[in-house]
């Protein structure tokens, strides 16, 4: 039975299995039609698929390297910014405490305080009407000749000076006071303490860069034998012409202090030759500075904040390297622009005059591990040198136009 | 086309099969390995196969059926004096799960554990099946020869 069985197997497979069937007559329109279909579908498919696939790879990217961006600001930032107030107002008061237990108590006395490059020109321009003899000192507590003739050509509010006498002399210096030490900018002259910080900025073609306060001598007089305000110290109990202008002075203790600018870039490079790229793009600083003026145990806090936007323009030299490290070098001008500048004092925010074009020019060193063929993260350090633009204002490029920078990014190759 | 058929018996599902089957034939021919002679048409033939099982699975499926012919049959019959029509048309009235295993059994040459595999069957099933298959198959010769 299985024979037989197996014969009409074996029948029909030589009876139809060469048995050929006809075609619709339009099969071959309709499948090449299908495969055109297909062929435009596919390419399509492929380009979306690698475009996403390439713009997923960006994303992730970018979203990694933001993160780890605004980690690092936010640490450094932290770190090297979180005490500085609070230090340098510190500072100031057991200064201004240590000279009152020794020399002078001095009176509170409300204020905004004046430049001290400012405060002479006012005082030449103020009237004094200073009959009282006033007795000045060195530093050394010498009695210095009487200089009345000095201020006598100085100029202010007529009906606001009194005369000064022997036994008034709290007012007259409270009132001289009153109207020196009016409002205006405060950019403190004094003493500032000194810190060596480096400057950060983290970009994925940003700058880290190294800078120092910078410090003025304080132009504080030695006020030993002289009394100020209500009591009377020991000494002499009389002020002099000059000597108002040195009670002025040595009331003040203005800081200036720079926060190391944070700057934020974002750089594309197009390579010349194997060895040789040009690069650019935009960058994004933040430099603030604090300007502490005390007079005694009260100081008051101004904040000054610039914001800058850069273009970079930079050559990298390709040294050496391999799939893993690369080392380059480099050399770049940048333009940065003042967008916006503020002052802040007693809490009371108002905009200042801009800062001029600030021109810098630096060389690096720079090293890059690629973390993935296409990711690499970098670091440069190098020297930068801030050109002087004649700017009015105080800040860090000016104090500081040579600096140590430090550059660490992140780089995508597309 | 007769490929098709055989596992499909309308004609205008059969031309659809066919269509896929080209498009997959021209996509994919690059991944074709010639093996010697025999091997092209060979490759041609499983891949309509293929198309055309897919096709019956997504369309009514593929059902494995006990209708077992009641007439048992002992010898197997003639078949010379049947023409390749009427042959083609009585296995195209097979119940489908005789119908595809008889086709790949018989043309396909696959073997019940290949059969098996493929449909999710047990080999013995598979077995089952053709059996069942020409069994009927031949009682409708039988029957085709009677009448005439």
């Amino acid at each position: 039975m299985m024979m037989k069985q197996d014969d009409l197997t074996n029948k029909l497979r030589e009876r139809l299995a060469g048995k050929e069937a006809s075609v619709p007559d339009d099969l071959w329109a309709k499948i090449e039609q299908r495969l055109d279909e297909s062929a435009v579908n596919a390419t399509a498919s492929h380009s979306s698929r690698r475009a996403l696939s390439r713009r997923s790879v960006r994303l992730m990217a970018w979203m990694a390297s933001a993160a780890a961006v605004a980690l690092l600001l936010t640490m450094i930032g932290y770190d090297y910014n979180s005490d500085t107030i609070g230090t340098l107002a510190r500072t100031n008061r057991d200064v201004a405490k240590a000279s009152s237990e020794n020399n002078i108590n001095v009176n509170a006395v409300e204020t905004n305080a004046v430049p001290m490059h400012v405060a002479p020109a006012l005082l030449a321009n103020a009237k004094v009407s200073v009959n009282a003899e006033l007795d000045s000192v060195d530093a050394n507590g010498a009695t210095l000749p009487n200089r009345v003739d000095d201020f006598h050509d100085a100029r202010v509010s007529d009906s606001s000076v009194p005369d000064v006498k022997k036994g008034d002399r709290h007012n007259a210096e409270a009132h001289v006071l009153g109207t020196y030490l009016g409002s205006g900018e405060t950019m403190g002259l004094g003493s500032s303490t000194h810190r060596n910080r480096v400057r950060v900025g983290i970009s994925t073609g940003g700058g880290l860069i190294g800078g120092s306060a910078n410090s003025y001598p304080a132009m504080a007089f030695a006020n030993k034998g002289v009394s100020v305000g209500d009591a009377t110290a020991e000494g002499l109990g009389y002020y002099s012409d000059q000597n108002v202008y040195s009670l002025l002075a040595a009331r003040y203790k203005e800081t200036k202090h720079h926060n190391q600018p944070l700057s934020f870039g974002l750089t594309m490079s197009y390579s010349l030759t194997s060895r040789l790229s040009l690069s650019t793009g935009f960058v994004y600083t933040r430099a603030s500075s604090d300007f502490i003026s005390s007079t005694g145990t009260d100081e008051v806090i101004s904040k000054q904040r610039l914001h800058y936007v850069g273009v970079p323009l930079s050559v990298d030299y390709r040294i050496w390297g391999n799939r893993i490290v690369e080392a380059y070098g480099m050399a770049d001008a940048e333009a940065d622009f003042n967008v916006k500048a503020t002052m802040t004092t007693s809490g009371i925010k108002r905009d200042i005059d801009k800062d001029r074009v600030q021109f810098s020019l630096g060389i690096a060193a720079g090293l890059q591990y690629n973390v993935l063929s296409h990711v690499g993260i970098y670091a440069e350090p190098g020297v930068r040198y801030y050109i002087d633009n004649n700017s009015s204002l105080e800040t860090i490029y000016k104090d500081q136009p040579w600096a140590f920078s430090l550059r660490l990014g992140l780089r995508l190759d597309f | 086309m007769a490929i098709a058929m055989r596992y499909v018996p309308d004609r205008d599902d059969a031309a659809d099969i066919l269509q896929d089957a080209f498009i997959k034939i021209f996509t994919s021919i690059g991944r074709f390995e010639y093996r010697g002679e025999g091997s092209l048409k060979s490759w041609l033939s499983r891949i309509v196969a293929n198309e055309a099982l897919l096709f019956l699975r997504k369309r009514v499926g593929i059902t494995f059926t006990d209708d077992i012919p009641d007439e048992p049959v002992d010898e197997a019959p003639d078949i010379d004096s049947i023409s390749d029509t009427d042959l083609q048309r009585m296995i195209a009235s097979l119940p489908t799960g005789y119908r595809v295993v008889l086709n790949m059994y018989v043309f396909g040459r696959m073997s019940h554990k290949e059969i098996a595999s493929q449909l999710g069957i047990s080999p013995s099933t598979s077995a089952s099946q053709f059996y069942h298959a020409k069994k009927m198959l031949a009682n409708m010769i039988k029957r085709h020869l009677g009448r005439e």
